[in-house]
C-alpha cells in the first residue's frame, strides 16, 4: 500500500509542529544546555551524550508523554480531497442532523437571553470584580436567583433527536427480516458484538482478576505494580505527576481572571446545573465550590476550540449586539464553544476526589472532555460516539437477552429510555465514585467509550429477573 | 503525481440485472460505469480517486492498446473486488474518499483508452449506491 511511510512523516511533522515552542520544548533546551558542564558529556559524541543524559534524568519520559498526548488528539490522516467537515464526520446525514440540533440549542439560548433581557456577556464593574475575587473559594455560598433560568436541554431531549435519526439511503421498509432491530436507534452503524469485544478487551475477561474489584486483602506490592502496568500498557491508566507544567497553572490563572472580568449568561446555566445535580448528590455536594472554579473557567477556555476539528459539532456563533447578520461581527459563544446542558457538571464531579489543586483538576477535566466526553453529546458515526453506544447497548441486549428486551418493549419500556441517561453521563452519579473511577480508568486505558455500553447492558442482565416482573416503564426504572 | 485531474467523461452508470424486466422489489446489485478520454487518446494512469456512496466492492477493468497487434485493444483487470466497506450492511467506509494508485493495480495502466468501473453492493439495506467525484490523474511528463 502506497504512502504508509509518508503518512508517518506527516504525523511526525505535525507532532513536532505542535510541541515546538511549548514549555516542554524550552525546558528540554535549558536542560540540554545545563548538562554541558557535566563531566560525562564529551565533545566527540556530544549529541549521543546529551541524549543519554536526558534519557536518564527522566526527560525522555516527559517527552514521550507529551508525544502520546498529541497523538491522542491528532485526527487520523485523511484523504487529500476530503474537505474538513468530512474529517469531523464522514456521513452527510449525521452532519446535517448535528447542525440542526445545534441550531435548536442556540435558538433556545438566544430566546432565553431575549426573554430575560440579559446580555450574553457583560463586563463586571470594579466593585463586582473585587467581590468575586474575595468569594472565589466559596462561590457555593451564593444564592443567586436562578428561577428564570432553565437548562438549555436535558439528555431526554437529545435522545428524541437520536431516535429520529435516519439515513435517507437506508431501506427501512417494514418487512420483518433477520436484521430487524427492536430498539430505538435506526441507523445502521457498525458496532462490535461480544466476540469482537472479547478480542479487543482481553484484560477484562471473566477469568482475569480486576484491579480494584477482585483485590485480596494482602496484595503484594509488586503484584499490584505488574497488574497496574498490564492495564496501563494500553494507555494511561492514571494521570502521572509530571502531567502538570507551569504553563498549565498560568493558563488556569488567565482563565480565572477572565471569569473575574466578564460575566457570561452561560455562567448562570452552570450555577443552575451545579445546584440541581452535583449539589444534590451525596458524594459530590462537598465539591460545589471546585465545580464552579472549574466550569466557569472551562467556558472561557478558547483552547477547547481545537477539538472541534475532530468533533462533529461546530462551535455556536453569535452576533455582537446590533450587528445581527454581519459576518465580521460573529463571535464564538461561549468562548469555548460548548453550551452546557443539564447534568454537565457531573463530568467534573468525580475527578474532584483525585485532585485538590484547581489548576490540576481543571487540566485533567479538560483533557477528559476533549478526548472522550464530547462524544457523549454530539451526533456522529464514531464507534465511541453516543449514537454507536446506544446502538451497541440495544444490540447486545437483543442478542443476549431477547426475552427481556421483548418483554420491556411490550410494556412500553424501551430499554434505551432507561439506560440513556447513564451512558450520556458515563455513569457519573449512577455508580459510587470508586467504581466510577475504575470505569473511567478503563475508558482511558482502552481509549474507547464502548465499555459504557457494555456496562449498561450488563446492568440489565444483572437485573433481568426483576425486570421480567415489571409492567411499566416507571416500575422498570426503579428495578434497575 | 499531477495535481490536476485529467479531462475525462464519466458515463452514466448502467445496472446489470438478470432477466428482462425491472421489478419493483429488487434493486440492482451491480452498476457499471465507463470513463473515456477526449479525442480517443491513450493515457498512462497514475491515480484514480473518488468519493464512495455506499458501494461495497469495486472492480476496475481497463481497455489497453494491444502492443502485439497494432490497432486493436484488449481488456485487462486492474483491481478485483476491492473492498470499500468493511461490512456492506453498515456505514463504515460508505461515504469515504479513496485513491487507487498504479502501484496497487494488477496490470500497469499504460496506453489506456477506456476505464470500466464495476460497482457491487450485495446488501439490500441501501436504496442506491454509486461513486462520486471520480477523478483520474495521469503520470507526469507525458
Amino acid at each position: 500500500m502506497m504512502d504508509e511511510g509518508s503518512e508517518l512523516s506527516v504525523t511526525i511533522a505535525q507532532v513536532v509542529q505542535r510541541l515546538k515552542g511549548s514549555h516542554l520544548h524550552s525546558q528540554l533546551e535549558r536542560q540540554a544546555n545545563d548538562c554541558l558542564h557535566r563531566p560525562e558529556i564529551k565533545l566527540e559524541c556530544l549529541k549521543d551524550d546529551v541524549r543519554n543524559f536526558l534519557k536518564k534524568s527522566g526527560w525522555e519520559k516527559k517527552l514521550q508523554n507529551a508525544v502520546y498526548r498529541e497523538l491522542q488528539v491528532l485526527p487520523p490522516p485523511g484523504h487529500t480531497a476530503a474537505p474538513p467537515q468530512h474529517m469531523k464526520e464522514p456521513l452527510a446525514y449525521m452532519r446535517k442532523a448535528q447542525a440542526s440540533w445545534e441550531n435548536r440549542i442556540l435558538k433556545s439560548l438566544n430566546s432565553m437571553c431575549t426573554e430575560l433581557g440579559i446580555p450574553l456577556a457583560h463586563k463586571r464593574s470594579t466593585q463586582e470584580q473585587k467581590e468575586l475575587i474575595n468569594k472565589w473559594n466559596e462561590m457555593g455560598t451564593d444564592e443567586p436567583d436562578l428561577s428564570h433560568f432553565r437548562p438549555v436541554y436535558a439528555p431526554k431531549d437529545f435522545l428524541e433527536v437520536l431516535i429520529s435519526l435516519r439515513n435517507p439511503n437506508h431501506d427501512c421498509s417494514e418487512q420483518a427480516n433477520s436484521r430487524s432491530h427492536w430498539g430505538l436507534i435506526q441507523v445502521p452503524l457498525g458496532v462490535r458484538d461480544i466476540p469482537e469485544m472479547r478480542e479487543a478487551f482481553p484484560e477484562l475477561g471473566m477469568m482475569t482478576g480486576q484491579l480494584g474489584i477482585d483485590d485480596h486483602t494482602q496484595v503484594p506490592p509488586d503484584l499490584f505494580e505488574t497488574e497496574h502496568v498490564r492495564v496501563g500498557k494500553r494507555g494511561r491508566v492514571c494521570f502521572p505527576q509530571s502531567f502538570m507544567f507551569i504553563e498549565d497553572v498560568m493558563h488556569y490563572e488567565q482563565l480565572k481572571s477572565a471569569v473575574i472580568i466578564h460575566d457570561l449568561l452561560v455562567d448562570n446555566l452552570i450555577y443552575k446545573d451545579v445546584k440541581l445535580t452535583a449539589s444534590n448528590d451525596d458524594y459530590y455536594f462537598v465539591f460545589e465550590d471546585y465545580l464552579y472554579q472549574v466550569l466557569l473557567c472551562f467556558s472561557r477556555d478558547t483552547a477547547v476550540l481545537e477539538h472541534f476539528s475532530y468533533n462533529s459539532a461546530t462551535p455556536p456563533k453569535s452576533y455582537i449586539k446590533d450587528k445581527q447578520g454581519v459576518e465580521d461581527f460573529t463571535v464564538v459563544y461561549p468562548p469555548n464553544g460548548v453550551i452546557p446542558f443539564h447534568g454537565f457538571s457531573m463530568y467534573v464531579a468525580p475527578l474532584c476526589f483525585l485532585y485538590n489543586e484547581p489548576a490540576r483538576l481543571y487540566r485533567v477535566f479538560r483533557e477528559m472532555y476533549v478526548r472522550y466526553f464530547f462524544r457523549l453529546h454530539s451526533i456522529s458515526s464514531s464507534p465511541s460516539g453516543i449514537v454507536s453506544l446506544c446502538l451497541q447497548f440495544e444490540k447486545l441486549l437483543q442478542t443476549h437477552l431477547p426475552q427481556l428486551f421483548y418483554h420491556l418493549r411490550e410494556i412500553g419500556a424501551q430499554p434505551l429510555r432507561i439506560a440513556f441517561k447513564w451512558m450520556v453521563r458515563a455513569f457519573s452519579g449512577y455508580l459510587s465514585t470508586d467504581q466510577l473511577l475504575l470505569l473511567w480508568d478503563r475508558i482511558l486505558g482502552y481509549d474507547s467509550l464502548e465499555i459504557v455500553a457494555a456496562l449498561a447492558a450488563a446492568v440489565f442482565a444483572f437485573r433481568a429477573e426483576n425486570l421480567m416482573e415489571v409492567m411499566s416503564l416507571a416500575a422498570a426504572e426503579v428495578s434497575v | 503525481m499531477t495535481d490536476t485531474p485529467t479531462a475525462c467523461t464519466v458515463k452514466a452508470a448502467v445496472a446489470l440485472e438478470l432477466g428482462e424486466t425491472v421489478t419493483d422489489q429488487s434493486r440492482p446489485g451491480v452498476f457499471v460505469t465507463d470513463v473515456t478520454f477526449p479525442h480517443g487518446q491513450a493515457v498512462k494512469i497514475q491515480e484514480i480517486s473518488f468519493k464512495n456512496y455506499y458501494t461495497a466492492f469495486l472492480t476496475v477493468r481497463m481497455q489497453v492498446r494491444d502492443p502485439a497487434q497494432e490497432g486493436s485493444c484488449k481488456w485487462v483487470t486492474c483491481l478485483r473486488n476491492y473492498r470499500l466497506m468493511p461490512n456492506p450492511h453498515t456505514e463504515q467506509g460508505s461515504q469515504d474518499y479513496y485513491s487507487i494508485y498504479r502501484q496497487q493495480m494488477l496490470v500497469e495502466p499504460d496506453d489506456v483508452t477506456l476505464v470500466r468501473l464495476i460497482l457491487r453492493q450485495p446488501s439490500s439495506s441501501w436504496l442506491n449506491f454509486t461513486l462520486e467525484e471520480i477523478k483520474l490523474y495521469l503520470c507526469p511528463g507525458e
